[in-house]
């Protein structure tokens, strides 16, 4: 009996110092297979008195990739598929292009920015020490810190926060810029449009 | 025999016993720890250039000890099950698995410090925008990095607003295609998700001869995948591997054609001499002859190469000779005499030992390593299986031998072997053979490949072939040599013909190219880059600032470049360049090419052109090129030596002289004629199969003219030449084509002058009357 009352004992503490699992988190978030809201970002450079803000709309979608478009301060759009990465300006201009067939870590960057987006920690674990705090009965926190090398010499930690969905982004790089990205009116949908479609193929 | 005589005997054969104690205390320690060399490499010639020998150390250095496996499935998840069983059944301590530094060209210290070079490294199309750009591409590339999600992380917006590090580091990474994915090395070619496991061995002086540890490893971590069940793909590389394949097969074709000599010449010393004494002894004489061709050969060359051994197998058919001509002359006559007879057939075997001592030995003239040691080693063997005969042989045969059934039959052979006819009829035969031979020796072509060297398997070469493909190695085949006085000069030499090498990567005729000044640009090209960056800089602050309002206080950062030693510290692509300096302060580096077609040889060997210090050194034309005047030069010795042969026997025996000659040369023509029609190609290791042919082949003539219608010497003819035939034979199952392409040219040509010899007989008696 009183043996049996340890045990208890043990399992309680057990219960109360074990970390929330990752299945926890994942039945207090939505997974649809696209999301669309709009964004609030505002990045803290060094050298800026004021943090530089930028706002517009975003699609993601599960597997397929992600699109950044950025109405103000200026027309931009960055759009990202397993194939490539590219910055488009507002008259569609391209300014940047990343080939997967020249840069195949481009798979990995579209993986990780959707997993981020979505906040998908069964991905993330892959390159990731997470840790999960759970509030209330539907909000959560999570930190990542990276185990590869590679994203350890970029990036210091990257911060979650939401409820169904992800609502806060907060990005720590090394070099010290840290960038905060809100979104807003998230909606579930099961296809891209034709129009987004086109953008990530 | 005098008493004097019978003391000189014994005392031969007392020191005789000293060499061959001697002997087996060698082989002994010898065969303790095998130690063969296996790299086709060491057989080629020695360069005579340092500089280029220096090279081609430094090129195989690195890969000497490397080899590496690839998983892969369309599924990563079975792809990372398999490769785990896989690392597991190799190299379950990951003692040998060298992971962490493939992945990532730069990564923490070295990437900190290249933060540091502030505009120093910048790509050459950076540069070539940096020159043209407008205020408003400036303005307009700076703004869209201000407030994209994602920036590479590197440095701050602030030290470099136009991204230039993170293009020039991208750029960089395409040194390997190999990417870290969920802790392993990973790399796509079409649907299948490869993993690389690449492993390195502690010493580079391995020993491929005990079993192939690796590839025997490789073998149980396929079954186990196997059993498994599970879907994937492994193809491995390496030189290790080659090595320990060409190992096994030479191991494997030494006891092929080592034990089928030896059988041979047992069954035919057997069937001849019907008695289990001449086998003893001719295979004591054996043992010696090899025992000490491979221990004089290890003594002199310090290590012994495999295919020498593969070659010395067939030592066997010739060294048995002197035992058969021995027993041959004993045959059906009293014990007492064998002395006497001894000391009657010994001149002519000092003769036949000459002259294919010589044969021997004039393979060496080519400067090949690998063709010295089969020289000294066939000549070494050669004359301890005589000495053997002479000194032990004697002492040993206490008995008498009678005449056997078959030795009589094949003695009298000799009077029904058919005879060259005369008049009408000989003339017919004649233009009947040249109409046989001269097509074949007119479909003749010369080939000249260093492959023809090559003897590992061929699976093995198609999975080296597809995992440099799918890793996008460089080749070490091509690659420019680049030397200067200084390492300043040595970068800006590299950096003047990079400018052309990125012309024909943007034309599509190159894949890629590695270079140091690519990692490490020679100053005067950092100090131009950092220039045109902080200038760009400003503008782009400037252009921020006054779309931003903000208020911009940067201090510009000064650049401190980055050193090749620095580089060389830190990073693992280091190692895969190689950069060396030599005694006399010239420094020298090598430039890799990826992707080099055939059709691109020509463009890059003009992209040397013009360029001081530039060297454009293709290997594989190298080598064939040294084949080919090989193959030239022992061609004129080959005739230079006819002539002496010719010369020396009209000397000799006048009139009669061609009856002598005339069947090698036509057994020489018979072989080239064969290998015409047969479509195989000339090359330099027929040329060394007609240069042997000529020794042995005169030998036979030699003896028939010496002892007209004996029938003794015509059963010793026969039985060696049998056995030669055969040992040579063997050769021809080789997997080397070198060594096929020898050993046929020795079956086709012995053969022939085999059978012809007799054909050109001089009528018994004539010589004495």
């Amino acid at each position: 009996m009183r043996k049996l009352s340890w045990l208890l004992l043990l399992v309680a503490v057990g219960a109360v110092g074990a970390q929330p699992s990752a299945s926890d988190l994942m039945s207090r978030l939505h997974e649809p297979a696209v999301l669309r809201g709009n964004f609030l970002q505002s990045r803290q450079i060094s050298g800026f008195k004021r943090p530089v803000e930028s706002s517009g709309q975003f699609v993601v979608a599960r597997g397929t990739g992600l699109l950044w478009h950025t109405e103000r301060p200026f027309e931009s759009v960055l759009s990202v598929s397993r194939e490539r990465l590219r910055i488009s300006n507002g008259a569609g201009r391209s300014e940047m292009t990343l080939d997967a067939r020249r840069e195949p870590m481009l798979r990995t960057i579209n993986d990780l920015l959707q997993s981020v987006v979505v906040a998908d920690v069964g991905a993330l674990q892959a390159q990731f020490e997470i840790d999960i705090r759970l509030m209330g009965q539907t909000d959560w926190e999570l930190s990542l810190r990276p185990k590869d090398a590679g994203l350890r010499d970029r990036f210091l930690a990257i911060d979650l926060s939401g409820g169904p969905h992800v609502e806060t982004v907060v990005l720590r790089e090394k070099s010290g810029d840290v960038t905060t990205v809100r979104f807003s009116n998230q909606a579930e949908d099961s296809d891209l449009s034709e129009a987004e479609a086109q953008q990530l193929r | 025999m005098s008493q004097s005589a019978q003391r000189r005997h014994r005392l031969l054969a007392l020191a005789w016993l000293v060499v061959a104690v001697a002997l087996a205390f060698h082989q002994y320690r010898l065969w303790r720890a095998p130690d063969f060399v296996t790299d086709v490499a060491e057989l080629l010639p020695q360069q005579s250039d340092q500089v280029l020998a220096e090279a081609t150390e430094h090129l195989l250095a690195a890969a000497a000890t490397q080899w590496v496996v690839l998983v892969g499935s369309t599924d990563w998840e079975d792809s990372k099950q398999a490769a785990a069983t896989v690392l597991a059944t190799i190299d379950p301590q990951r003692q040998k698995l060298q992971a962490d530094t493939e992945g990532a060209a730069l990564s923490g210290e070295v990437m900190s410090r290249i933060v540091e070079t502030r505009g120093a490294l910048i790509t050459r199309e950076s540069r070539q925008w940096l020159q043209s750009a407008t205020q408003e591409e400036i303005a307009q590339r700076a703004l869209q990095n201000l407030i994209q999600p994602i920036g590479d992380g590197l440095s701050s917006w602030r030290d470099d607003p136009l991204g230039l590090l993170g293009q020039w580091v991208r750029e960089r990474a395409q040194w390997s295609r190999l990417r870290p994915r969920d802790g392993w090395l990973w790399v796509e070619d079409g649907d299948t998700q490869w993993i690389a496991l690449p492993f390195k061995e502690a010493e580079s002086g391995f020993s491929a001869w005990d079993g192939g540890v690796n590839s025997q490893l490789l073998a149980a971590a396929r079954a186990r995948l196997v059993d498994q069940n599970l879907d994937v793909r492994v193809l491995a590389a390496g030189a290790t591997l080659q090595a320990e394949a060409a190992a096994k097969r030479a191991k494997f074709e030494m006891s092929v054609i080592g034990t089928g000599s030896l059988w041979a010449v047992i069954l035919l010393t057997f069937i001849t001499f019907g008695s289990p004494r001449p086998i003893a002894l001719v295979t004591l004489s054996l043992v010696i002859g090899c025992a000490a061709a491979l221990s004089v050969t290890d003594l002199v060359f310090g290590r012994v190469h495999l295919l020498t051994t593969v070659f010395g197998a067939s030592l066997i058919g010739v060294a048995e000779d002197y035992g058969i001509h021995y027993f041959a002359a004993r045959q059906g006559t009293p014990v007492e005499q064998r002395w006497e007879q001894l000391r009657q057939i010994s001149p002519g075997l000092w003769l036949a030992l000459a002259t294919s001592g010589i044969a021997y030995l004039a393979l060496g003239l080519a400067p090949f390593p690998g063709l010295r040691q089969i020289a000294v080693f066939s000549c070494v063997g050669l004359l301890a299986a005589f000495l053997t005969v002479l000194c032990w042989f004697p002492w040993l045969d206490r008995k008498p031998l009678r005449t056997t059934r078959f030795a009589a039959w094949l003695a009298r052979s000799l009077d029904r072997w058919p005879r060259w006819p005369g008049g009408a009829r000989g003339w017919l035969l004649a233009s009947l053979g040249i109409a046989l031979l001269l097509p074949g020796l007119l479909r003749l072509h010369a080939v000249d490949d260093i492959r023809l060297l090559q003897n590992a398997p061929p699976e093995l070469m198609a999975e080296q072939i597809e995992v440099g493909r799918i890793l996008g190695l460089a080749s070490p085949a091509q690659v420019f040599l680049i030397s200067a006085d200084s390492q300043q000069a040595l970068l800006q030499r590299e950096e003047s013909l990079t400018a052309r090498l990125a012309g024909l990567v943007d034309q599509g005729r190159l894949f890629g190219y590695q270079a140091l000044s690519d990692w490490t640009p020679s100053d005067r090209v950092q100090r131009e880059s950092a220039a045109l960056v902080a200038m760009a800089n400003e503008r782009a602050w400037q252009a921020v600032a006054a779309a931003t309002g903000e208020q911009l206080e940067i201090e510009p950062a000064v650049p401190r470049y980055l050193t090749v030693e620095e580089f060389h510290r830190a990073s693992a692509a280091a190692a895969t360049i190689p950069i060396w300096s030599d005694s006399n302060g010239q420094h020298h580096s090598l430039i890799l090419l990826q992707g080099v077609s055939r059709e691109s040889l020509v463009d890059l060997s003009r992209a040397a052109e013009g360029l001081a210090g530039v060297r454009w050194v293709d290997n594989t034309a190298r080598y064939s090129q040294l084949l080919q005047r090989y193959r030239i030069r022992l061609s004129h010795l080959l005739l230079v030596g006819i002539l002496a042969v010719v010369g020396l026997l009209h000397w000799r025996y006048r009139g009669r002289a061609w009856r002598a000659y005339l069947p090698t040369l036509l057994g020489g023509a018979v072989t080239l004629a064969v290998f015409g029609w047969m479509q195989m190609p000339m090359q330099l290791f027929v040329l060394l199969s007609l240069i042997l042919l000529l020794g042995m082949g005169i030998d036979y003539g030699i003896f028939m003219l010496e002892h007209p219608g004996e029938r003794s010497v015509w059963l010793a003819v026969a039985i060696a030449g049998v056995s030669t035939l055969l040992s040579f034979g063997l050769l021809a199952l080789s997997a080397t084509p070198a060594l096929r392409a020898f050993g046929l040219g020795m079956l086709v040509g012995e053969t022939s002058i085999w059978f012809l010899t007799p054909v050109f007989r001089p009528v018994a008696g004539s010589v004495h009357s």
